[in-house]
């Protein structure tokens, strides 16, 4: 049940930007086990997106992965997804077959000038060798499955004609059509009403339930995290700080910017009224990061002369990690 | 609130988008964007605004600060109607309502620095200049949290928080009583997020503001507002104080809305009945008669759906009195 599918390891990937080279991700370790649910949290700029990318070789031209090792166990041998050949059949197998991918924005994601359909007709006639209208049924269907009334209306609708959610859920189906054993979603609900992000979760669950797929869930959104997570990895600038099993995780945080994140989100029911502990500062530029721990300027336990000055340690508590100093004289601590 | 003065009554007010024209220009199929809005805002209290996208919120609060023009209706500013007001006198109202906008990245000028951006207002009403003009904002810079040595600097060297805090600074630097603030978290980072909202009930404290403070983020407002009115297809479906709404909603859009918002606690998964509205959306320019969420509500009946249904005893529903709704999973063990 618990066997690795894809394994991250050593991740380093970094843009040219016209100030100078930014390392997006700096050094990222992360496992998605065969049908569960990996949430990855964090705020802008802490790399999780391009993580995600990096695993379908999806970064742009400016940016390149420069060091670390993508794994993928769902094939019949494993392989490093990052030592393929770009035109290996392996990679074209791996983007929207074994692998789908729904993006932050459904809007800017679809083809503006072709419907749904044809969109949707096209993956699934590429990865299954379906001809045409047998995959013109099936598209029906998945759309179906995906919760949009009416799918044989609906299939020749262009994006436009749709609301947010309902694009969402046609790039839901375009990601599922291949049956893949790993959906990565990078804040599929963002950008929608939370009545609509409550049934888009509910499909993702319900999906996952039916195909034992697993999913890597990109989210800031701490509630949703709770609702859909079986293991989370917390990343702040590029860099995995925490990671456990979600009840760990929320029950007993480790990490200072984990503790703080928690604290400082408001609560429905409660926080009403009452001023909200803060974050100091601001997330900072990824292009100035600070020297040591990144966390160091905005934490209130950092430890003078050494958060500023050291990388802090990586901790292992019983197969849930923490990237603190506060937990270095813990036994099992590597440097 | 001891005594509750009105600051601003809305009254039956309606603003309507024309799709289309005829020859005569005059609009031959509209949008509803507001479509009878009855609201009042006490002084010093913080009015929370609440929907999804397209209820109509954002046009209410544009339409409260002059950024919208009123199909009908009446908005009854400290007794004067703002719709009916000249030009000049519409200028000296702006300087009593101001807006805070929801994206901090495109609501400022990329051309002006913080001195520009915050001292335009009182540079365009004449009110002051030169080192008095210097004094006042640096003085406002601080209030906000900014360093008045960034006062030479251009938005692009600032994070959205502080971009957020250069927002509020001009929206009171002109000494406003009234904030319409649109979203004003909701494009910020988790981790500042917390910080503003702080700030904002810090600065409501000091100079006795009213708030109407918009917001699709239930948890947000919930934090911040005395009230809370919830919107639904251009108009109010219930209308409370905070406590209330958030542990009994009367409405079942309310509920269904509660239900829907992720609680970060995983001891509460499953708990937590969840209510999965259909989205069968009306259309906005021919709106059905009787209860606009009725096709969605899982308590509709055939009277809700003929006829006009009153906001009556804080609930624009037919059958709040009879059913029992579920409000928010208690998250109190949670932290301190």
């Amino acid at each position: 049940m618990d066997s690795a599918l894809l394994e991250i390891k050593g991740l380093h990937t970094s843009f040219n930007t016209f100030d100078g080279r930014v390392r997006a991700v700096d050094g990222v370790d992360l496992t998605v086990h065969a049908g569960k649910t990996l949430c990855v949290v964090g705020e802008s700029g802490c790399g999780k997106s391009v993580t995600a990318r990096s695993i379908l070789r999806l970064v742009e031209d400016s940016g390149s992965v420069d060091a670390g090792t993508i794994t993928w166990h769902g094939g019949d041998e494993p392989f490093d997804i990052l030592s393929l050949d770009a035109k290996d059949r392996r990679l074209a197998k791996l983007r929207g077959g074994d692998i789908g991918m729904i993006f932050q924005e459904p809007m800017a994601s679809l083809l503006p000038l072709r419907t749904i359909g044809a969109q949707l007709v096209e993956t699934i006639r590429i990865h299954t060798g379906m001809g045409r209208r047998a995959a013109r049924e099936r598209a029906i269907e998945l759309l179906g499955q995906v919760g949009i009334p009416k799918p044989h209306e609906r299939i020749d609708a262009y994006p436009f004609q749709l609301s947010g959610g309902m694009c969402q859920r046609a790039m839901i189906a375009i990601a599922l059509c291949a049956n893949p054993s790993l959906l990565i979603a990078d804040e599929p609900t963002t950008a929608l009403d939370v009545t609509t992000q409550a049934r888009i979760l509910d499909l993702i669950r319900s999906l996952q339930a039916e195909h034992r797929m697993a999913v890597m869930f990109i989210t800031h959104d701490l509630g949703v995290v709770a609702e859909l997570a079986d293991e989370v990895a917390v990343m702040y600038l590029g860099r995995v700080v925490e990671r456990a099993a979600v009840d760990e995780l929320f029950a007993d945080p480790k990490h200072p910017y984990t503790k703080a994140l928690l604290a400082s989100v408001p609560v429905l029911g409660r926080d009403r009224g009452r001023d909200l502990p803060t974050i100091p500062g601001a997330v900072p530029n990824p292009l100035h990061r600070p020297s040591g721990c990144s966390f160091h300027p905005r934490c209130a336990e950092a430890v003078a002369g050494t958060c500023d000055v050291e990388a802090p340690p990586e901790v292992d508590f019983d197969g849930r990690t923490a990237e603190c100093v506060l937990y270095a004289d813990r036994e099992g601590a590597a440097a | 609130m001891s005594d509750k003065q009105p600051l601003l009554e809305i009254e039956d007010l309606h603003v309507r988008f024309p799709l289309r024209r005829n020859l005569l220009g005059r609009p031959t199929v509209e949008v509803h964007a507001v479509s009878g809005v009855d609201l009042t805002l006490y002084k010093g209290e913080t009015l929370g605004l609440v929907g999804e996208s397209g209820c109509g919120k954002t046009t209410l609060g544009r339409t409260i600060v002059g950024a919208q023009k009123a199909t009908s209706g009446s908005l009854r500013y400290d007794g004067r109607d703002l719709t009916a007001l000249s030009r000049r006198e519409q200028g000296a109202s702006r300087r009593r309502i101001r807006m805070v906008f929801q994206d901090p990245f495109s609501s400022l000028n990329p051309r002006m620095n913080l001195r520009q951006i915050i001292g335009d207002p009182l540079v365009a009403t004449g009110e002051a200049r030169g080192a008095e003009l210097e004094d006042r904002i640096a003085e406002m810079m601080r209030r906000v949290g900014l360093s008045p040595d960034y006062m030479d600097r251009y938005p692009h060297s600032f994070s959205g928080g502080q971009r957020q805090r250069v927002n509020i600074a001009r929206a009171l630097i002109v000494g406003p009583e009234l904030v319409v603030a649109d979203e004003p978290v909701s494009a910020l980072d988790v981790s500042v997020r917390a910080q503003i909202l702080n700030l904002l009930r810090e600065l409501q404290a000091e100079f006795g503001l009213t708030y109407l403070f918009i917001s699709h983020d239930l948890s947000v407002v919930e934090n911040l507002a005395d009230r809370v009115a919830v919107m639904y297809f251009g108009r109010v479906v219930e209308l409370a104080e905070t406590g209330a709404l958030y542990e009994h909603p009367r409405h079942p859009y309310t509920e269904a809305l509660m239900s829907a918002v992720p609680i970060p606690d995983p001891s509460l998964k499953g708990r937590q009945g969840r209510i999965l509205l259909p989205d069968e959306l009306p259309d906005p320019s021919d709106p059905p008669p009787g209860c606009a969420f009725a096709r969605r509500c899982a308590y509709a009946e055939d009277r809700c759906r003929t006829g006009e249904i009153p906001l009556a005893d804080g609930a624009r529903c037919v059958r709040s009195g009879e059913l029992d709704l579920e409000g928010i999973v208690e998250a109190e063990s949670s932290r301190p």
